[in-house]
């Protein structure tokens, strides 16, 4: 083959890995660009949008959440869009692919500022999505604000640019449910978690709840990524145990159906994370084994199980029904324990700019804007609030909220017990107002 | 020390999840192995197998039919891939890479497009929980082992004592000489894609009532296989059953002692060594299946 034929060859394979990437585009099958369904104009003539970059898992391992997040923020910009928009301007969203990835999520940080000059970011869930781009988010001076649950910016791994004002994090979450596992379902506990920064959250935040509460870890499982089977694990859950408390990512559905087999009917209490089964219909083959199993959720799936007027019209605004599905799908399951988090997130961006008087991207603008931001305490529950209200720790970057205990029960999952904001109060020594800004 | 029972789990476990290894493996040992063909889409060929399945059981037809459709369609779309493209670029490996891998990204996101982001299942067409020796075990998985392992020594009988792996063999080693013999190695090819298809295609039907079904679930499927190709000695079949086999037990038995992740690191670490250790000519007298 000479170099003529041989750079014509490649130039075919070429485009076969091209159209996997158009063809990837095209099955994303989201508007790249979107501004809440109105056109690009300001609400006052000649006004320059706010411009919100979004990072979003439409492909990778993240994408049940991406397709779920990206859907929740279009509807919460249409809404503020045609409510007044942000201090009398429209939203723009950019939303780009982050591939679930942490080195294209660096990338589309620095595409979302440098490209399409972008106001904010909303950020990504994935922890290391987040890691990678909170960093580049600093270095380039734009708000960066994860949706994550990830301790990364509550505990100091990121920088002054970057919050997470609408979702709780892993050591709230787990603070406030462990007194409740403690006290109602037995205090020997054996965990199992994935072997990697999300899983070490739950390990380390349930070990310190356990220390708090008086209850005991028996034994720690940690399951590597990417694990397909899981058997050979179970023999070290130890027969004495009141609850087996666990928290899967991958291939969840495996896990839960082997657990049933090895464990059978004589089993201890079992509480998960809804994080295992988010965005999974209950009634897929194998999940029967969690009835009468209890989970934690961010915001109950079902809508009885904390049916307020704003949860209502929230629901009613993202298309979900009663039972946590896609109202013109039922057979799509939503990320409901985490998507509020999105829809919380750009309300308080809003609140933030109109405080502040945020104007343009300016040094001035953007001191204001964060400082207005850390000096918030406190986000009522509402319409922009839809989950519940909020304790907001400016020092932390992070919200601290109400938390949802269901049982699983004839196939649903109904809600049993709603945890105080104080349940999930914790003391870290991070304070990120001391960092300087510029 | 962990009781005896555990360890009779551990063995047992082990057996049945590599003999599964093993049959995912086994096209790849045909294509990569035998015709020397890199085929980065093996694992998304296993993942059509499972959508398949899937797709036909949400349509209500019994979970049988996904076991006779499903090698049907991942063996026509792998013959498709070799006729449309792989043959063309004369299953140059540089090319035959860079293509196979743009193939991969494709399937993947039609299926994406297909089932949703979701991970998906298939409820078993019986499953009866067996108890043995002090614990108990999926029957459905227990008769999936043993079809898996089944058909793999079949398909060793056939490619080592068969006209069609000597056609496979010859083809690969020396092409030229094949066709001036009057072997139509394309021809050839296109049967070993066929069959490397439909029997990962198979796989995936089978076991997708104890996986989960995901658009992703190729990328793992396709990474094991290398590892159990290639620990199983290129080319050989019954290395690749050996490989799957002792790579499950040895997964099992050290989950028993460390833990799950340090178990994982030192059954990948034991297969690095040993492949370096075959690679210097250790043992002596070399290896042998």
């Amino acid at each position: 083959m000479n170099r003529r034929q041989a750079l014509s060859s490649l130039l075919k394979t070429g485009v076969v890995a091209a159209g996997a990437a158009g063809l990837g585009a095209a099955a994303g099958y989201f508007s790249a660009r979107a501004v809440g369904g109105q056109t690009t104009s300001g609400l006052e003539t000649g006004v320059r949008p706010i411009k919100i970059g979004f990072q979003v898992h439409r492909t990778g391992i993240g994408a049940p959440y991406g397709y779920w997040y990206e859907r929740v923020a279009n509807a919460a910009v249409n809404y503020i869009n045609k409510t007044g928009g942000i201090a009398g301007r429209l939203i723009e969203l950019i939303a780009e692919d982050d591939e679930t990835s942490p080195a294209k999520g660096a990338q589309v940080v620095e595409r979302l500022v440098l490209a399409h000059n972008v106001d904010f970011i909303l950020g990504a869930l994935f922890s290391d999505v987040v890691l990678a781009s909170g960093p580049r988010a600093g270095e380039l001076k734009r708000p960066y604000f994860a949706v994550s649950e990830g301790t990364h910016v509550p505990f100091g791994k990121l920088n002054r640019w970057c919050f997470q004002p609408g979702i709780t994090d892993v050591p709230g979450q787990v603070t406030a449910v462990a007194k409740w596992i403690f006290e109602n379902l037995g205090k020997r506990v054996a965990m199992i978690y994935p072997d990697y920064a999300f899983g070490h959250d739950h390990r380390d935040a349930l070990t310190k709840a356990a220390e708090r509460y008086g209850g005991r870890i028996i034994e720690k499982i940690p399951i590597p990524p990417g694990e397909t089977s899981f058997t050979k694990y179970f023999t070290r859950i130890p027969r004495d145990i009141d609850v087996l408390y666990h928290v899967m990512v991958g291939d969840v559905l495996t896990f839960i159906r082997e657990l049933g087999v090895y464990l059978g009917r004589e089993r201890p209490e079992l509480f998960g994370f809804i994080d295992s089964i988010e965005a999974v219909p209950l009634s897929s083959p194998g999940l029967e084994y969690l009835e009468g199993t209890y989970f934690w959720e961010g915001f109950p799936r079902y809508a009885d199980g904390y049916d307020t007027l704003y949860s209502r019209f929230y629901r009613e605004a993202v298309g979900v029904d009663e039972n946590g599905a896609d109202k013109s799908d039922p057979s799509r399951v939503s990320a409901f324990s985490h998507m509020f988090g999105v829809w919380e997130t750009l309300f308080v961006i809003k609140e933030a700019v109109e405080q502040s008087g945020y104007s343009g991207q300016t040094q001035r603008d953007y001191e204001a804007f964060i400082k207005t931001l850390e000096s918030m305490d406190w986000f009522n529950e509402g319409l922009w609030h839809p989950q519940g209200d909020k304790l907001f720790n400016g020092r932390l970057h992070q919200s601290f909220g109400h938390q949802f205990i269901s049982v699983v029960r004839n196939g649903r999952l109904v809600v049993v017990h709603r945890t105080e904001i104080e349940d999930s109060l914790y003391e870290h020594p991070n304070d990120y107002t001391r960092q300087s800004l510029f | 020390m962990f009781p005896l029972e555990h360890l009779g789990l551990a063995l047992f476990d082990g057996l049945v999840n590599g003999s599964v290894m093993a049959f995912i493996a086994l096209g790849l040992t045909i294509v990569f192995g035998i015709m020397n063909v890199v085929n980065l889409t093996h694992g998304e060929l296993y993942m059509l197998g499972a959508l398949t399945c899937w797709l036909l059981v949400q349509s209500m037809l019994p979970y049988a039919s996904a076991l006779i459709v499903a090698p049907l369609v991942s063996g026509g779309v792998a013959v498709i891939i070799n006729m449309l493209i792989l043959q063309r670029f004369g299953h140059e490996p540089g090319q035959t890479i860079l293509a196979t891998f743009g193939l991969l990204l494709i399937l993947q996101q039609v299926a994406l497009a297909i089932m949703g982001p979701a991970p998906r299942s298939v409820q078993a067409p019986f499953n009866p929980v067996i108890e043995l020796a002090g614990f108990s075990y999926s029957g459905f998985k227990l008769v999936a082992g043993l079809v898996s392992i089944s058909i793999s020594l079949l398909v060793w009988l056939v490619v080592e004592g068969s006209r069609l792996g000597s056609l496979l063999r010859a083809s690969q080693e020396n092409r030229m000489m094949a066709e001036s013999l009057g072997i139509d190695t394309n021809r050839v090819f296109m049967v070993g894609f066929a069959l490397a298809g439909a029997l990962v295609g198979f796989a995936g039907a089978l076991t997708s009532p104890f996986r989960q079904i995901h658009f992703l679930m190729g990328l793992d499927a396709l990474a094991m296989s290398f590892v159990v190709v290639v620990l199983g000695g290129v080319g050989r079949v019954g290395g690749t059953i050996t490989a799957g086999l002792a790579l499950g037990l040895l997964e099992s038995l050290t989950a028993l002692l460390l833990t799950p992740t340090l178990a994982r690191v030192l059954t990948v670490a034991l297969a690095l060594l040993y492949i370096v250790a075959r690679r210097l000519g250790a043992p002596r007298g070399g290896w042998r299946y």
